[in-house]
């Protein structure tokens, strides 16, 4: 595929590169990793690389036959013209355009294909890392004229199996679209598991989802990080009470929040020690910031909290000016809420699966 | 109202280790009473946290280290705080080949100044001394790789005299070269790679700290001895650094964590 137009931001990322921190590499991958899984799903796979898009996506020119899905904050895309909604697999035919534009939910948007993109892996991995600069396409953002790799012998048999099944879009000479869709609000509110989103048709009614509105606030939720108790009761107290406000230089090293600022304890000499995506440190004004994919392997401010990893997907999916605020729950909570999390991915994976297997 | 719980403590050669559970997905180890000296600190941090390392289950994602911490990442929907915890007790009590760290001593040609250091004159001028006399005193000491961090392969050193204390630049470099040894506050540090940075650059080194394609991708591990040395402008120095050369032996205990690490470059 030929990046016409780069957008935004746009990397190659994977579920990150797990076991290199003590050279101090951080996991990375994608900053709303549930969406990626889900994306990859959705063609009947797991743990291929995706481009993922930051609010503003890109262009791309088909140049082999490709099954396609995106996934992510709901960005409006076509193809050709043709709008090409969130969570609906598409088999495309060479030579049409794929073009995204802005985000209208969250920030990170996934474009994943039928075998994957075949960058070369490093140190187990696909992932970009832009902040030691390798990996994916040359360690950067993608560019326009560069050429994503796919695997076009797959592609090609993963064409003609979903145009089987699909129906013809008829604007698009050789597109196909799958009878069903997933809908993208379902990442951006997996709090739990829909029921519908095994449905017949396997299409997800925006309204089951339990997003109310974009505008409410958002809720992270926590389990205590190592320095809570340094700081006082009163400023705990002021810590969950208030809603913090995303701020714009948020990025995939970490959400900026701003709201009354919490009082540091004096006195105390901060080393740098362990962090990891998902910890909210008490920066040296006061303000919280909830560390994503990007995050160093160590920080030296006092760490708070941590944001579930059931949330973190949701904590890097908020926009600049989003509210948030935080809420506290179990060990055992935030571990049931990662199984459901993963049952959901393999059921969704299966039902794919199982749904081509018959021949429909 | 306790933070974190310690959910398991053990005992490693003498010294209490307490575990606490660090999110949904990380044991943090600590020592209950760390040594009050800061160089004797690093040395049983990181023989502890080699221990753990070679010890490692298969179920541990990953190992990491800080000043005063080891954070062991886990995957909770494959095990769970618990065995994590019992099993990293029985990583620590084995007593039996207990593996010593290999350490290596890595002597890295520095050119000072010019070009290459473009903050050395402000450095002295700020600490009021001669340029030459900066570059003695910092090629002088023997320093410490307490750990890797910010990006890849970038050391956080132990062991700047405090004489060479110099604030940050006010303003930070957009991209600082790759190579640039600096000083920021009481650290030292070499850039691995263009990065922004906005520590006071002295000098440049040609070797290659970081490079994804080799093995390993980092020059540097944690537990290694660095000493700079200053070659004039112009010397051709090989771009690739020595082979690794341990100053300490390996002990009767080889280690997986070292398979790694070995001496291909």
């Amino acid at each position: 595929m030929k990046i016409v137009r780069a957008g935004f931001l746009s990397s190659i990322q994977d579920e990150g590169r797990i076991g290199y921190r003590k050279i101090g590499l951080s996991p990375g991958g994608a900053a709303d990793g549930d969406a990626l899984r889900l994306a990859n799903a959705c063609l009947g796979q797991s743990g291929e690389s995706a481009l993922e898009m930051g609010l503003v996506g890109a262009a791309l020119e088909v140049r082999h036959k490709s099954v396609l899905v995106h996934m992510g904050a709901g960005m409006r895309a076509s193809i050709d013209g043709w709008p090409w909604p969130s969570g609906k697999v598409v088999a495309v035919p060479p030579g049409v355009t794929v073009t995204f534009d802005t985000a209208e939910r969250g920030v990170w948007a996934y474009l994943a294909v039928a075998g994957g993109f075949a960058v070369p892996e490093m140190l187990a991995s696909q992932s970009t890392d832009l902040r030691t600069a390798f990996g994916g396409m040359g360690g950067r953002a993608v560019r326009a004229g560069d050429e994503l790799p796919t695997r076009f012998d797959l592609g090609d048999k993963a064409y003609r199996h979903w145009a089987r099944h699909g129906r013809p879009v008829h604007a698009v000479p050789g597109l196909y679209e799958a009878t069903w869709s997933l809908s993208s609000t379902v990442c951006l509110s997996l709090q739990t598991t829909s029921d519908s989103l095994l449905s017949d048709h396997f299409s997800v009614d925006e309204t089951h989802t339990g997003e109310k509105s974009v505008d409410a606030a958002r809720e992270l939720r926590f389990l205590r990080g190592p320095e809570w108790d340094i700081f006082s009761q009163a400023e705990r107290i002021g810590w969950l009470r208030q809603r913090f406000l995303v701020s714009a230089d948020s990025n995939r090293i970490g959400l900026r929040l701003q709201g009354q600022p919490l009082c540091l304890p004096h006195g105390r000499d901060m080393r740098s020690n362990p962090v990891v995506p998902g910890t909210v440190q008490i920066s040296g004004d006061g303000q919280p910031m909830v560390l994503l994919a990007d995050c160093q392997t160590v920080g030296g401010y006092p760490r708070i909290a941590h944001v579930c990893t059931a949330d973190l997907g949701r904590a890097a999916q908020c926009r600049p000016g989003t509210s948030v605020r935080f809420r506290e729950i179990s060990r055992a909570t935030a571990a049931s809420l990662l199984q459901e999390r993963q049952r959901m991915f393999h059921q969704v994976q299966w039902a794919v699966r199982s749904k081509y297997a018959r021949g429909e | 109202m306790t933070s974190v719980d310690v959910s398991h403590s053990c005992r490693w050669q003498g010294q209490i280790v307490c575990m606490r559970a660090f999110g949904d997905t990380g044991v943090l180890l600590q020592f209950a009473n760390p040594a009050k000296n800061d160089a004797e600190r690093a040395r049983e941090l990181l023989e502890m946290a080699y221990q753990v390392e070679c010890r490692a289950d298969v179920s541990w994602q990953d190992v990491s280290l800080g000043y005063d911490e080891v954070l062991v990442i886990y995957n909770p929907v494959q095990t769970s705080l618990g065995t994590v915890c019992r099993g990293l007790c029985q990583a620590l009590a084995e007593e039996k080949g207990r593996p010593t760290p290999r350490r290596a001593l890595w002597d890295i040609p520095v050119r000072y100044g010019g070009v290459d250091g473009p903050d050395l004159e402000e450095v002295a001028r700020c600490l009021e001394m001669d340029v030459d006399e900066v570059v003695r005193r910092h090629t002088e000491p023997t320093y410490l790789v307490r750990f890797l961090g910010f990006i890849g392969g970038f050391p956080y050193l132990d062991g700047l005299p405090a004489s060479l204390a110099v604030p940050r630049r006010a303003t930070p470099r957009v991209a600082v070269p790759a190579g640039s040894v600096g000083i920021g506050g009481e650290q030292t540090g070499i850039y691995p790679h263009a990065t922004p940075g906005g520590w006071q650059l002295i000098g440049r080194t040609d070797w290659q700290l970081f490079d994804a394609n080799r093995i390993p991708p980092a020059l540097l591990s944690a537990g290694d001895l660095v000493r700079f040395h200053a070659v004039e402008r112009g010397t051709s120095v090989a771009v690739h650094p020595p082979k690794r050369r341990s100053v300490t032996q390996p002990a009767s205990g080889e280690c997986d964590a070292d398979a790694d690490v070995g001496d291909g470059i």
